[in-house]
């Protein structure tokens, strides 16, 4: 199985990466996050200037973002075709093909179906056509189940649906996770403490679906306050976003109470006392920064982990996003929709990651010269 | 009289109301689960069209759905589902982290960097979306057969298993009882096997317990969505949702599911926070 | 610093007791001294004697959840112990100023030097802005730092030695009295530890400030303090100025504290004399015996007699020991 073999050399090449040595991981991870950058934006912008904003982004960030940062970007750029090609293997390994299903399937005709769509028999062939298509054309390809449309077309309105879902979730999160997390931590071992540990607990322990289904009847069914289900006004948006919220504000809210309780017994909380400095001044500029520190990393897996929910979410509240093209996709082997979809779920993933990254070395100014991972 | 550490912590854990209270229950649901079945002779699969949507009553405790099944045979049934998933999967992703992260740990330098790079840089890719294509594509041929689902959802969650093995085996590899059988000449397989990871079994446990449940929600996820290979909760949830309407509520058919998933759930999690406490009561790993 | 002096900082009966769900621990038993204006004044003793936990007392600063203090500390006019939380804030680093042994994690790692530095003037003298730069610049000059790069630098960024004339320049800001310094040489090597003791020296002597030193060392005690006083399992058991105690010492602990005292001028070093034993532990119950029996070299029938009492032995010297003062010096 060459293909498979492909994989692992792919897969061994990315730990690789670890071994690279900084002038050249610096060079590398700008040329790919410009390139990178660029693909996206011809999306949007055209050609031309796509192109120029990708070689000023590959110098800004060459200069300006530190190593760590970059040193993923040139793990996570290739890391993201390592998966295009793995989802394409997938579905080719799958029972059934597009053509299947179609009336008149004769040999000639599938054929020529699979000349017009440019979907070889091969995986490895479909993943070179898609990704010829994908950077010289600048198209996702055309669908092959739904007639003269182009991905882009179909998955375009559902883009913002979902990433609006998603990031108002992940801020909802935060917010909560963040603020009962550090009450907890600072009134330790009071009521206040145990009980937003045990709303923590069944926040992580409970589905968001579930959760979803008891708003849904309470909030919907008997008290009327909001909409079923759909999408459309600002009270559509309120049930789903809260009901993928929770899990994970849940495990924030563990993650800052514990990161509070640690930071306060350090050193330099006792030397801000020392200065005089009121509570609230302990607090807020001396232990908040710690604090954040394991929520911040946590960061990264809550946005797979949101974006994983949102399909189950999206299917409950009936939402509009790409959730339901994927499924369909997948189903119909409708292969150029499903890897247009997957391409931007990871891509959506990594660019998050990489925010997050950024704000780790931010927040901690040991990491901003150095090289290393927190 | 002294104590082993094993005993001391079992002490703690005995202490520990809550954490008793989610172990029997979480015992009580196993035994309905796997037995009850059995003994009574229970079929989820019976449609009695006659007796459908009826709410719960002295024949049928659970009530009836849709086509008229016993809704307690399908949560118990439903139950073994759910309940095996969770432990083979997290089994899986033990195996695998296990595996890993002792390696990573026992030998340092270069090799636990490379390793550890890998783990840190796949830590937030979404694996479940390549777990829910798996079982998109082959849900069709893949009635039945659960070994995919097993490793699917368990190479999910191995990540976070290796890191804290790893990290338990480093520290514990510079201990002077390990340097002191590495100079009786033992080997490298042995030293791990018989010195080390005994000592890290019980943060394996801990972690062990509190995956089952991320587990059994994943695989929740893809039998709401229709993906599930066999009857499980997530698909009966799914099921009562489907009936939701504000005329006629069939609240029976969404409730027990969603309460069985839950108790299971927080049970699970009220015993690992319940043994994580008992093993390190100063919360150091 | 004539004896009728008004003393500084007055402590009378000072006890600290902990409880924990296992037991009771008196860690500060009935201590009672005085700090004079522009005076050093040496606490010492080992780990767990309780010097630590006497000079966090002055400041509140006990780690939650906080001992039980009884007992009066009083600084000039004012009883610190009992006093609210907004009335000792205004003390601290402001009247009263603390240093702390790891001056790397006694400082934020998150913030610079000059964010740690301004919130202090913020706070207690109300400067902002370039004046409070200004402020910062002339501190950090009198504590030999100089170069406005060090203010924006990290904590991490600079070496032992800097970070912990940081940390006295933070505690200087607001012109303290009083200095309380906890063991500040201790994680320094010993050239960075002679310029930190010359820099405190040079600053006493400036500002007639007062400090109280908390060491371990007693070849640190001979270079700075004034006066010394040994601690023992949480109660004071010699006072005297620095060249008497170090030439004469009267209690036996500090006697085998000096002879434990590795010796660099002897030929080959010297033998070692450690203390044999440890100290013992600090319940609440009231000692039945000499709190140093099990260890001392000097004890006798007498000492299992209770506890002996705090006795003058000369001018401000005190001595808590039933030994004969002609005894102790018979054998030197």
């Amino acid at each position: 199985m060459i293909e498979l073999l492909v994989l692992v050399f792919g897969v061994l090449l990315l730990g690789a990466t670890a071994w690279c040595p900084p002038r050249v991981t610096r060079v590398l991870g700008a040329l790919l996050f410009g390139f990178a950058l660029g693909v996206v934006l011809r999306f949007a912008l055209g050609v031309t200037i796509a192109l120029v904003c990708a070689l000023l982004a590959s110098l800004l960030t060459f200069r300006y973002f530190p190593l760590l940062v970059l040193r993923r970007v040139l793990f996570l750029v290739p890391a993201l075709v390592l998966l295009i090609y793995a989802t394409t293997l997938l579905m080719y390994r799958a029972p059934g093909n597009p053509f299947a299903n179609e009336r008149a399937t004769t040999p000639q005709v599938e054929a020529a179906l699979r000349a017009q769509y440019g979907v070889p028999t091969s995986a490895s062939a479909f993943f070179s056509v898609y990704m010829r298509r994908l950077l010289v054309e600048g198209t996702l390809g055309p669908s092959i189940k739904v007639q003269g449309r182009t991905v882009e077309e179909l998955i375009g309105p559902a883009f913002p649906v979902s990433v609006a879902l998603g990031s108002l979730s992940l801020l909802l999160s935060v917010s909560l996770g963040l603020g009962l997390g550090i009450v907890a931590g600072l009134r330790r071992n009071t009521a206040v403490d145990h009980l937003s540990m045990l709303l923590a607990l069944v926040g992580v322990s409970l589905p968001n679906f579930v959760l979803g289904s008891a708003a849904m009847i309470v909030f919907s069914l008997w008290f009327g306050w909001l909409p079923v289900a759909g999408w459309g006004s600002l009270r559509h948006v309120v049930m789903p976003a809260i009901a993928l919220s929770l899990p994970n504000a849940a495990i924030i809210a563990r993650l800052a109470r514990s990161g509070m309780i640690e930071v306060l017994q350090q050193d330099y909380i006792r030397t801000a006392r020392a200065k005089g400095l009121p509570e609230s001044w302990v607090v807020v500029r001396h232990a908040l920064r710690g604090t954040l520190m394991p929520v911040v990393s946590f960061l990264g897996p809550a946005a797979a982990a949101t974006m994983t929910g949102s399909f189950v979410v999206e299917v409950l509240f009936a939402v509009p996003g790409m959730g339901q093209w994927f499924v369909k996709g997948a189903i119909n082997r409708d292969y150029s929709v499903v890897l247009g979809t997957a391409i931007v779920y990871f891509g959506l993933v990594i660019l998050f990651n990489l925010i997050v990254d950024l704000a780790y070395a931010w927040l901690d100014p040991r990491l901003r010269s150095s090289g290393a991972s927190p | 009289m002294t104590r082993s550490p094993f005993q001391l912590a079992m002490q703690r854990l005995l202490r520990n109301r809550v954490a008793i209270v989610g172990g029997l229950l979480l015992a009580l649901i196993a035994f309905g689960c796997v037995l009850v079945p059995v003994l009574f002779d229970l079929d989820p699969n019976l449609t009695q069209p006659a007796l459908r949507n009826q709410p719960p009553s002295a024949r049928f405790l659970f009530g009836t759905d849709g086509l008229g099944r016993d809704l307690v045979a399908r949560v118990l049934v439903g139950g073994r589902t759910s309940l095996l998933v969770g432990l083979a999967a997290t089994a899986v992703s033990v195996l695998v982290g296990v595996a890993y992260g002792s390696i990573a740990g026992f030998y340092g330098g270069k090799i636990d960097e490379a390793m550890m790079r890998l783990v840190d840089f796949m830590y937030g890719l979404p694996y479940m979306f390549l777990v829910i294509l798996i079982m998109l594509m082959f849900s069709e041929t893949a009635r039945g057969d659960m070994l995919p689902v097993f490793l699917a959802l368990g190479l999910v969650q191995w990540l976070t298993m290796a890191r804290i093995v790893r990290g338990q085996v480093l520290a514990l590899r510079r201990q002077e009882f390990v340097l002191a059988a590495e100079l009786l000449g033992v080997s490298d397989a042995r030293l791990l096997i018989r010195h080390v990871l005994p000592n890290v079994l019980g943060v394996i446990m801990v972690y062990a317990t509190l995956m089952v449940p991320s587990v059994i929600i994943l695989e929740s996820f893809l039998s709401f969505l229709g993906l599930g290979v066999a009857l499980s909760w997530g698909q009966l949830v799914s099921d009562g949702i489907a009936v939701i309407n504000p005329i006629r509520s069939y609240w029976w058919i969404l409730l027990w599911p969603s309460s069985f998933l839950g108790v299971t759930l927080i049970s699970l999690n009220f015993l690992g926070d319940g043994l994580r406490d008992a093993l390190d009561p100063k919360g150091r790993t | 610093m004539t004896p009728e002096a008004k003393e500084l900082l007055r402590i009378r009966d000072l006890s600290v007791i902990f409880t924990t769900r296992e037991r009771t621990v008196r860690a500060v038993d009935s201590v009672s001294f005085d700090v004079r204006p522009g005076e050093v004044v040496g606490l010492v003793g080992e780990s767990g004697c309780g010097k630590s936990v006497t000079s966090l007392s002055i400041l509140g600063l006990h780690e939650q959840p906080a001992g039980r203090m009884t007992g009066s500390i009083r600084l000039g006019e004012r009883e610190l112990v009992g006093a609210s939380p907004s009335a000792l804030r205004e003390v601290r680093g402001n009247r009263v100023s603390m240093i702390f042994q790891d001056p790397l994690t006694s400082l934020n790692p998150y913030l610079r030097v000059e964010e740690q530095l301004a919130e202090v003037l913020e706070l207690h003298l109300n400067l902002r802005g370039p004046a409070a730069r200004a402020r910062m610049l002339e501190i950090l000059s009198q504590v030999g730092i100089a170069g406005e790069e060090r203010l924006r630098a990290y904590p991490h960024q600079l070496s032992g030695g800097m970070r912990q004339r940081i940390c006295i320049a933070m505690a200087l800001l607001c012109s303290p009295e009083l200095l309380i310094a906890d063991e500040p040489t201790t994680m320094l090597d010993v050239t960075i530890q002679a310029q930190i003791l010359e820099l405190l020296r040079s600053i006493r002597k400036q500002r007639n400030m007062s400090i109280l030193f908390i060491t371990h060392d007693l070849g640190v005690v001979s270079e700075i303090c004034d006066r010394v006083i040994v601690m023992y399992a949480g109660r004071i058991v010699e006072q005297a100025r620095t060249a008497e105690l170090l030439h004469s010492p009267l209690h036996p602990y500090t006697e085998a504290l000096l002879r434990s005292t590795p010796r660099v001028d002897l030929p080959g070093g010297g033998s070692l004399h450690p203390i044999g034993g440890l100290p013992p532990r600090l319940s609440a119950a009231k000692l039945q015996e000499c709190a140093f029996v099990p260890r001392c070299p000097r004890a006798r029938e007498g000492c299992k007699n209770g506890e002996p009492a705090l006795t003058s032995a000369g001018g401000e010297r005190l001595r808590r020991c039933i030994v004969p003062v002609a005894e102790m010096v018979a054998g030197r």
